[in-house]
């Protein structure tokens, strides 16, 4: 998908899935800071169990915008993991929401689901923000929101392109998502910065 | 357009997100985002804080129950705490009561339109901070509440959070010791 597709795609619009990924992440790690000291709505039982859900989902999420965000440059190790993602993920069939892990009892979603809710919640906040202006603009017009809404608009469109594009290779991104997690866990563990706020198991 | 209803869905609950509205109204992400304006300029619904795409029902003049009003905080905002005089007197720590609920969360907010509620920004990795120093104490309808030592030196060094008289706080139930370890994380923000 990313060799074809996203390379076609111009800087702009990978810029949109990024920052949906890591807006995201950074969402999903307030929600892992509450949970982590013990406060917030959940029951005793599975704080653990949603801290370890998190934690793997967050990582996933700068997994994949790490994999976005060098798209453009095309690194050696990307051309292979964008290889050999076509050959394990082709026939790889991914489920949308949460599915049963045997060991510890987790409930994971799988990687395809991650990243569309990142962009299905980036998608949310545009359709937000046009309606607060059209609102806006409809108690005091003024052309600046006009352009403002196109923008957003787009924004819409584009991400729901990107969402499309997942559903069609959600295998694929469950390969590369499963790889790069893993290399930012050992990065982690040497104390290695992503850029971006990442939590890696401790 | 004409075929969306005019009053809100009774089967939407009180608090709720476009995602929410868009299983109501399916394959017409356009006729949700028609229906969400129509509805939100009747004042029917109001975002919560614009332009988070969170909304909550709005009776005649009433001020929403503060389950609602939390419920629909917490879903705009995943790093929200009470502190201040709310989360003092919520504790038995302050004999006076807070006149409304004041919050923190350490996302951008441009406004909260809700009554009843004053919202505070924080920087960013606050609420981590603080979490990591065990400042989170107990809960209010599943809103994590600032402990009392932590309520107080956030608002001493933020200032921007009402907090009852000093007579007011049962000093006995504070630890300076606590205090100052708190005051030394926010200094340290």
């Amino acid at each position: 998908m990313a060799s074809e597709g996203q390379n076609a795609v111009s800087e702009s619009p990978l810029r949109l899935a990024i920052e949906a990924l890591h807006g995201r992440a950074r969402a999903l790690s307030e929600y892992y800071s509450v949970y982590r000291s013990g406060a917030g709505a959940h029951a005793r039982g599975r704080r653990h169990q949603r801290v370890r859900e998190l934690r793997h989902d967050i990582v996933r999420l700068h997994a994949w915008a790490w994999y976005l965000s060098v798209a453009g440059r095309r690194p050696w190790w990307w051309r292979a993991l964008d290889r050999l993602s076509g050959v394990f993920g082709r026939d790889r069939r991914e489920q949308a929401g949460r599915r049963r892990q045997r060991r510890a009892g987790i409930q994971r979603l799988s990687s395809f689901s991650v990243v569309d809710r990142a962009y299905v919640a980036h998608m949310e906040d545009f359709q937000g923000r046009l309606l607060t202006l059209q609102l806006a603009q409809q108690n005091q017009p003024d052309s600046r929101r006009a352009v403002c809404q196109k923008e957003l608009e787009d924004g819409v469109r584009t991400l729901a392109e990107y969402r499309r594009c997942l559903a069609e290779n959600a295998g694929r991104v469950a390969v590369i998502c499963w790889t790069l997690a893993a290399v930012l866990r050992v990065r982690g563990w040497f104390g290695l910065d992503s850029g971006e706020p990442c939590v890696v198991d401790p | 357009m004409s075929a969306l209803p005019r009053d809100i869905d009774s089967r939407l609950p009180v608090v709720f997100t476009l995602a929410d509205l868009k299983q109501q109204v399916p394959d017409d992400e356009q006729g949700a985002m028609a229906l969400a304006l129509r509805w939100l300029e009747s004042g029917q619904v109001r975002q919560v804080a614009p332009p988070r795409p969170v909304f909550i029902r709005m009776g005649s003049g009433e001020i929403p129950a503060e389950a609602d009003l939390c419920l629909a905080l917490r879903r705009a905002f995943p790093s929200l705490v009470v502190v201040g005089g709310s989360a003092l007197w919520r504790q038995g720590i302050s004999r006076e009561r807070d006149a409304l609920l004041d919050c923190a969360v350490s996302e951008p907010v441009e406004r909260c339109p809700l009554p009843g509620v004053r919202l505070h920004q924080r920087p960013a990795g606050w609420l981590d901070a603080v979490s990591r120093a065990g400042g989170l104490h107990g809960q209010i309808h599943e809103v994590p509440l600032l402990n009392a030592e932590m309520a107080v030196a956030d608002a001493a060094r933020f200032t921007d959070v009402w907090v009852p008289d000093r007579d007011h706080l049962d000093w006995r139930t504070l630890s300076a010791e606590r205090i100052a370890a708190a005051q030394e994380i926010m200094n340290s923000l």
